[in-house]
């Protein structure tokens, strides 16, 4: 009471019945509020484990054989294969010299023999003309079932020289560990209604529970408002 | 009678376009004029300039607060759509589609804002009933200083987000009428600015409704569409999307094509849904600090908070942000599904790069959803561009008109003074917003990240602290606002200096933790932090004040 008269506000120290339970509500709601969105984007940072995508950690086995020659032509493929899903990510890896010569170098090591002319001539087209026939190549790196890798492979192609191929480049690395390592947990590898549970928890269930928090905070602060009979002399 | 017309418009709308639309066709995703979205627009701004010449402002508490007439679920409406910006619209689907999970930090951002203004300042601010944000921290700090400077805060936020949406309203009518940016801006903004000026708020709110119909059914119908023409569980589309999401990270294949005809698959793609994903640049801790700003933002964005003194009653006010929320979420609930589906229609190299503002409407056009449906969706880009656009011409004009000129310059000036320098202040700002958007700075779509962290850091503390501890005073009010201000002015120096290439110390440093679009994470802590140290060493807040908080506010009768 004393309080009261002397007009003072503080959070902290409500001074009368409905204050308090209304700053108790207030605090709760905020308390779910905070844990719910802060609390899990913590938790799923705690939780995670960088983690390469397949085809990279095959690829990682694969490399150092590239450069000394000792790949075979199943991991040559698999590589080629890695280096196309790698160009097929984004627009700008298109722009990746480095990234499409490799790519060419080492379909061109895996072709026989005739077909190499084919490929440097559908390189060289392919520079201005996307339109170019790479069904060989499709075929040769076993594609021809997956739409979205053979789409990528004409504008994965690059000029090459037969005495000059590289197919594999240190500089990769770096953009290859930017691309295929993901940060992941089982709160990312669980799959709820499709989705991938962190997707779906922060994309749909987060905002359905700030809704609810507003809602029940809004019947609560309108039972306060009946208990203490405030309805009319305050609202 | 005005309600009835305008549901009879809305129904006659569909009807209209049905009948003028053989005309449009193509898989072009860009280029000539439409007719059909032409049609749908130009009904739609028509309806928007009716309905507010039928709900005419007569007077000063009309044209700030609509008279306090307004139901709960329509201040709800009216709160989403003078929320729901071409950021929301158009923007949230583009930073999904371009940065992935990082893209989510908005979503949750510009809606976990909601709960911060409902617990902690809604039913309060009307309480301490006053007509804009300036005006009460002018009241509450008993400062004209305060007031003025608040006011200057108050008009540059709004300015700020109302060029980022002329950015939209560009984009939007660039791609229905093939017109040059500079033409649609003007076309755009002199529609916006008609319609604002004839009607002030009431014509607003109302036409806030009316808008708010128009863009949650343009969103929504394309993603039933696009998730039961691609065999998704359809009937909530929302949940249906998830499948797509998996689809990209996994790059499975499926047996649809888009309209081009290239299959509808990715590569196996998991930075699109992974956390902080190194291939999209963004990492955890941009993820909190942007979401936090952007929260802190909402919170006190002068036109989110004058929307409270609408309503008849606190009670209203607190059901009307809920309610508000509820129709936030109905698209915020659905934006990531664009994305998704924008990734997966569009990942062959064929396609080339799509301008990332414009996805939304592009994924619908790669989905061959029909023709009008896809123009009626750009139609709805533009309502939400509009809506909002007036909502901050009022904020800003009245923080002039009210604030400034009323409250400061002239204390004796009529109803009618004001009103008419609330219009000249509207006139001003848009053609101010017209011209530099037309300058077409690199800056102008980051300008709307950068209006919350200025809203977060300055406005934010002072209705926390001032709504919640009466000891908070003058001196305590002026120490936050400036540090608030500060940080401001030093990120954006910082962000303009690296923009043209003058290297600055600790530019590195500065780019990554004080970044324009989340400095607030830091700044607003500490302008909180002054405001209770400075109130500590300043004099008491004058009992009058206090006496109205504890009793007006906080309901402290005995």
């Amino acid at each position: 009471m004393e309080e009261s008269r002397s007009y003072e506000v503080n959070f902290f120290k409500p001074s009368t019945p409905f204050l308090k339970e209304n700053i108790r509500a207030i605090i709760i709601g905020l308390t779910i509020w905070f844990l719910a969105t802060y609390g899990f984007q913590t938790l799923l940072k705690i939780m995670e484990t960088p983690t390469p995508e397949a085809t990279y950690v095959a690829y990682q086995q694969i490399a150092p054989k590239l450069a000394d020659g000792s790949a075979t032509a199943e991991e040559k493929v698999a590589a080629a294969n890695t280096y196309l899903a790698l160009l097929g990510k984004s627009g700008a890896l298109l722009k990746n010299d480095a990234l499409k010569t490799a790519f060419t170098s080492t379909v061109y090591d895996l072709l026989p023999g005739d077909a190499k002319e084919t490929l440097l001539a559908a390189a060289t087209k392919a520079a201005s003309d996307s339109k170019v026939d790479v069904g060989f190549i499709n075929t040769a790196l076993g594609i021809t079932e997956n739409p979205a890798m053979m789409a990528v492979v004409p504008y994965a192609l690059i000029k090459v020289s037969p005495d000059k191929l590289a197919m594999t480049d240190e500089a990769l690395k770096p953009v290859m560990d930017k691309f295929f390592i993901h940060n992941q947990s089982f709160l990312t590898d669980t799959i709820v209604f499709g989705f991938p549970f962190h997707y779906l928890y922060t994309a749909l269930l987060l905002l359905t529970l700030f809704v609810l928090i507003c809602l029940v905070y809004c019947f609560k602060i309108d039972g306060l408002m009946k208990k203490y009979e405030m309805e009319k002399s305050f609202e | 009678m005005n309600k009835i017309k305008c549901k009879a418009l809305l129904f006659l709308l569909p009807a209209m376009v049905f009948f003028a639309s053989p005309a449009f066709a193509g898989v072009a995703l860009e280029g000539s004029f439409k007719l059909v979205p032409a049609i749908i627009l130009t009904a739609c701004i028509l309806l928007f300039l009716w309905v507010g010449f039928m709900n005419k402002a007569e007077g000063t508490s009309d044209y700030y607060a609509a008279g306090r007439s307004i139901s709960r679920v329509g201040a709800g409406m009216a709160i989403a759509s003078n929320w729901m910006s071409a950021a929301s619209f158009l923007g949230m689907a583009a930073i999904m589609y371009g940065s992935g999970y990082h893209g989510l930090s908005y979503v949750v951002g510009w809606t976990g804002g909601y709960c911060l203004l409902l617990l902690l300042m809604a039913s309060q601010i009307r309480r301490f009933g006053k007509y804009t944000a300036t005006d009460f921290i002018g009241d509450r700090y008993y400062s004209n200083g305060m007031r003025f400077w608040t006011a200057i805060i108050a008009i540059f936020i709004s300015f700020c987000y109302t060029v980022g949406q002329f950015g939209g309203i560009g984009l939007m009518f660039k791609w229905i009428f093939g017109m040059p940016y500079a033409a649609s801006v003007i076309v755009g903004g002199t529609v916006v600015l008609a319609y604002t000026l004839v009607s002030g708020m009431l014509g607003v709110t109302k036409n806030q409704i009316v808008q708010y119909v128009i863009l949650i059914t343009a969103f929504l119908i394309p993603a039933f569409i696009l998730t039961f023409k691609f065999k998704y569980f359809w009937l909530i589309p929302e949940l249906g999307y998830g499948r797509v999401v998996s689809d990209i990270v996994a790059g499975n294949a499926t047996p649809f094509v888009n309209s081009f005809g290239h299959a509808m698959q990715t590569v196996p793609s998991p930075e699109f849904a992974m956390p902080w994903d190194t291939a999209t640049g963004k990492d955890f801790f941009q993820w909190m600090a942007t979401c936090f700003a952007l929260m802190i933002g909402t919170a006190g964005l002068p036109h989110v908070i004058q929307k409270f003194y609408v309503v008849p009653k606190p009670a209203d006010a607190r059901w009307s942000v809920t309610w508000g929320l509820f129709f936030i979420c109905l698209l915020y609930w659905t934006a990531p599904l664009y994305s998704a589906f924008g990734k997966i229609l569009s990942s062959s190299p064929e396609v080339g790069a799509l301008a990332k503002d414009a996805i939304v409407v592009y994924t619908a056009q790669l989905g061959s959803v029909n023709p009008i449906i896809v123009g009626f969706l750009a139609a709805g880009a533009v309502s939400a561009a509009f809506s909002t656009v007036s909502g901050l011409l009022v904020a800003g004009s009245s923080a002039f008109a009210n604030d400034i000129y009323f409250k400061i310059i002239n204390p004796e000036a009529t109803g009618d003074q004001q009103v008419r320098m609330a219009k000249i202040a509207t006139v001003v700002m848009a053609v101010g917003v017209m011209l530099v958007a037309l300058l077409k700075l690199a800056l102008v779509a980051q300008l709307v990240a950068l209006a919350f962290s200025i809203a977060g850091c300055t406005i934010f503390p002072l209705f926390l602290l001032g709504i919640w501890w009466s000891g908070s005073n003058r001196s305590g009010g002026i120490a936050s606002l400036t540090v608030g201000g500060f940080f401001t002015v030093f990120s954006i120096f910082y962000f303009i200096c690296a923009k043209f290439g003058v290297a600055l110390p600790g530019a590195a440093f500065v780019g990554y933790w004080l970044n324009p679009w989340y400095f607030a994470w830091i700044a607003a802590p500490l302008a909180i932090l002054a405001n209770i140290v400075f109130s500590g060493m300043g004099e008491p807040t004058p009992e009058p004040i206090r006496k109205h908080l504890a009793e007006e506010v906080h309901g402290m009768r005995q």
